[in-house]
């Protein structure tokens, strides 16, 4: 209800209320007045009757006196009238309608005015002496009448008077209302348009609406006031914002330098480090191989593994700088899963000999033959699990069970019976560089990265990994990832064994070209051992030339080699080799572990590449598929 | 002459009266008792002159002429009776004496000479006459009380009446039947 409506009703309600009252009273004193009115009519009726009835009343003309009475009946109603004699006995009578049972008094009455009847008793005087009396009762449909009458006639001016008080009304509320809805509107126009350069008029009415103007008026000067002095502030915070921002910005562009420097410092160490310890490993291999006494074989036996253990962390935590910094990427190709199970777990077999404890893995029956996936990756979450799992375990076993779950989802799960890990940990597991607790670290050493390794290359294949454990009993680490599924049909062709014995290839005349002489001197010393002729380059540009001077059946293309480094000589190669339509299988050599690297080699014209360090194994393999790629026109893939 | 001045030029005033106002649960009132009832009401009804020689507060003197059961009858009932704060008195007389100082007469007198001189002197000295029988207010009697159907009634002339210098009582009148105003009421002294 706006203040309008509001004041309006509050005018109508209380002068209607006072015109109801007034008339109301008005009713109420006009009816009493009208029963007075009418008792003294009835009186002077009575008086004139009973002076016109003193003769036949004196004469006892009862006929005479009957037309008398009978003259009432012109004033409208009286309904009986009767004159009685001095000693108050009745002498005559008169009802208005003959027959009714009007009831007359047999002697003389005392006036009364009761609910629907007044009657009046005067005496009749002769002379100054009382000769009878005279008795008058009429009933009050006259007053009923006048009542109606009376009735209608101030709901007339009730409605009236309403009628013009509500057009008062209309214009008098302005007074009170106008200057109201002029502030509202004032006040709304203020918060929408926030012009606080806005004022309400009317604040020279010398009453309290014109001091609520006045007030209003203040207010907002006030606002207006403190918005201009905010606007100064405002003005001075955006130049200190806009200044600190910039600082920041040249803070985060040196701040992304320095993450890159950090990167490019650790792909450079990737190499760096890899290359010797290619070195380091491929040496003592070859020293095992000799002809050591006993002492020497042991101490070189600890040279590999340490070395081997030192190549496991710095994979770890390229691996982890490479996630993240969100360049790892996955290499899907297909494979067979529980082939590369075994493979994977027959690494562990001496750990699990040291320790004493047992490893044992199953493998479900229904896993399809071959997946679509990245089985490097996987192979590295399996060895992350169980290397945990055993490193925890000090007595028991370390199972791993591999199964299909609903869909291509592959569930692997490590279970083992070591130490466990506390309930309120199992969150936290997966972090970057946290054990169950410091003093895990201390007690068994590792980087830490393992689980972390683990958990991001899971995220990464769309899957996920879980831990179940009881401290003391033993852990349970899951992990589910779905796979695509290779068509049955195409599984046939492919299942066909991809990397021949070695032993069976025979001898090839394989050109290196590497500059660096510890990885030239191991790779050479391999590849003689199993009977290759091997013929030794620095550079791609001795490369080329040595294959214009003579025939080879491999290329071993190192990338990184001064003066025309492998990819500028591989893709020398694949051009001249389009004149002569020969093709000469070429396996690019590098310490580069990336998958973008891996496809620049591809797309110059690689047959392969062989990522160092490597194992003899891997160097014969990848031999022994490039052998196979003149014969069957198939290109393997090796890794 | 005479018989004819009765008829023609008195204006005659005849009232009929019901008879047994009421019925008493006393003996009912004789004939002459109602008459002279009657009497004593005509006297509340008619206005004396006020130069008549009667003071305010002398007795009111009522004089009756004549013999006879109603005269007799009037006599018993005025006896003690008064008219507002004044004494009634009653008076037997005689047709030729005077009624100065009478204020109404009741007059039983057969013989018409007697009568006229009775009736001349009381307009004289404005005493109300009343009379019994048709006649008397046919002669000049101002009212004349007859029986009629057994019920008492009475005439009034009221130029008999003007002529003693009396106001008869409108309300007298009311319960008379009709009223006739004689033409010329010197025409009766001829």
């Amino acid at each position: 209800m706006s203040v309008r409506a509001k004041v309006l009703t509050m005018l109508m309600a209380t002068s209607g209320a006072a015109v109801m009252l007034a008339s109301g009273a008005s009713f109420v004193y006009d009816s009493r007045n009208m029963l007075r009115v009418m008792s003294e009519d009835l009186g002077s009726f009575a008086d004139i009757a009973g002076a016109n009835s003193v003769a036949a009343m004196t004469f006892g003309d009862v006929a005479a006196s009957n037309e008398i009475l009978a003259a009432l009946a012109l004033k409208p109603g009286i309904v009986a009238a009767a004159l009685y004699e001095k000693n108050g006995d009745l002498f005559a009578s008169f009802r208005r309608s003959k027959g009714s049972a009007e009831p007359i008094p047999s002697h003389v009455p005392v006036a009364t005015t009761g609910p629907d009847r007044t009657t009046v008793v005067r005496p009749i005087k002769l002379n100054g002496e009382v000769a009878g009396f005279v008795y008058i009762s009429s009933d009050h449909s006259e007053i009923v009448r006048r009542q109606i009458k009376t009735g209608q006639l101030l709901v007339a001016i009730i409605l009236g008077t309403m009628f013009v008080l509500y057009l008062l009304s209309l214009t008098l509320q302005g007074i009170i209302s106008a200057p109201i809805l002029a502030l509202a509107t004032t006040a709304h126009e203020v918060a929408e348009t926030k012009n606080y350069s806005l004022r309400a008029t009317d604040a020279e009415r010398g009453d309290e609406i014109g001091a609520l103007v006045h007030n209003f008026n203040g207010m907002v000067a006030q606002m207006q006031d403190h918005e201009a002095r905010l606007l100064g502030h405002g003005a001075e915070l955006e130049r200190e914002v806009t200044a600190r921002t910039s600082e920041l910005v040249s803070a985060k562009e040196k701040a992304e330098v320095a993450n890159k420097a950090k990167s490019e410092f650790l792909a450079n160490m990737s190499h760096e480090i890899r290359t010797p310890m290619n070195g380091i490993i491929g040496m003592t291999g070859l020293a095992l191989q000799t002809d050591v006494t006993a002492e020497q074989r042991g101490y070189l036996e600890i040279v590999e593994s340490s070395a081997d253990l030192l190549l496991t962390i710095i994979n770890d935590i390229l691996d982890f700088s490479k996630i993240e910094a969100g360049k790892l990427s996955l290499d899907p190709v297909e494979f067979n899963l529980a082939a590369s199970i075994e493979d994977t777990m027959r690494l562990f077999g001496s750990r699990a000999e040291q320790k004493k404890i047992a490893i044992i893995h199953s493998v479900a029956a229904d896993l399809p033959a071959l997946l679509i996936g990245d089985p490097g990756r996987l192979r590295q979450i399996v060895v992350n699990l169980v290397g945990n799992a055993i490193k925890f375990t000090e007595r028991g076993q370390v199972i791993l069970r591999v199964a299909r779950d609903t869909g291509d989802v592959i569930h692997i799960s490590v279970t083992d019976t070591g130490i466990g890990i506390p309930a309120e940990k199992h969150a936290a597991i997966f972090d970057s560089f946290s054990q169950a607790d410091a003093s895990t670290t201390r007690k068994f050493g590792g980087t830490g990265l393992g689980l972390t390794i683990a958990s991001q290359l899971t995220r990464l294949m769309g899957g996920r990994i879980w831990v179940e454990s009881v401290p003391g009993i033993g852990s349970a680490f899951h992990v589910a990832i779905p796979f695509q599924l290779v068509p049955v049909e195409e599984v046939e062709i492919l299942q066909m064994p991809v990397a021949p014995q070695a032993q069976n290839i025979g001898s090839l005349r394989v050109l290196l070209a590497e500059d660096n002489a510890v990885n030239a001197l191991l790779a050479s010393t391999l590849l003689r051992k199993v009977g290759h002729q091997v013929t030794h380059v620095v550079t791609g540009r001795q490369a080329l030339d040595a294959l214009d001077a003579q025939e080879f059946d491999l290329v071993l293309m190192d990338v990184q080699m001064p003066d025309m480094d492998g990819l500028e000589a591989t893709a020398q190669i694949r051009r001249s080799e389009a004149r002569t339509g020969r093709h000469i299988a070429i396996v690019a050599f590098t310490a580069h572990a990336m998958a973008e690297d891996r496809k620049r080699f591809l797309d110059a014209g690689a047959d392969g590449y062989l990522t160092k360090p490597f194992s003899p194994d891997q160097l014969h393999a990848v031999i022994a598929s490039m052998r196979s790629l003149g014969e069957k026109q198939v290109l393997p893939k090796a890794s | 002459m005479s018989e004819r001045r009765f008829t023609t030029k008195w204006p005659l005033v005849l009232a009929t009266l019901l008879f047994g106002v009421r019925a008493d649960a006393q003996a009912p009132m004789s004939e002459p008792q109602v008459k002279a009832m009657f009497v004593y009401n005509f006297l509340k009804f008619v206005e004396w002159p006020a130069d008549a020689a009667v003071g305010a507060k002398d007795p009111f003197v009522v004089v009756i002429i004549g013999e006879g059961a109603t005269a007799d009858a009037t006599e018993q009932f005025l006896e003690s009776k008064t008219i507002g704060e004044r004494p009634l008195v009653v008076r037997r007389g005689h047709w030729d004496q005077s009624l100065a100082g009478v204020r109404a007469a009741f007059v039983v007198e057969t013989d018409p000479k007697k009568l006229r001189r009775i009736l001349d002197g009381a307009a004289a000295a404005g005493v109300l006459t009343i009379g019994e029988g048709e006649g008397f207010a046919t002669h000049g009697g101002v009212i004349g009380l007859l029986v009629e159907d057994r019920k008492v009634r009475f005439d009034v002339d009221t130029s008999a009446a003007q002529a003693a210098r009396l106001r008869v009582s409108s309300k007298l009148l009311a319960l008379t039947h009709a009223v006739r105003s004689s033409v010329d009421r010197s025409g009766s002294q001829q």
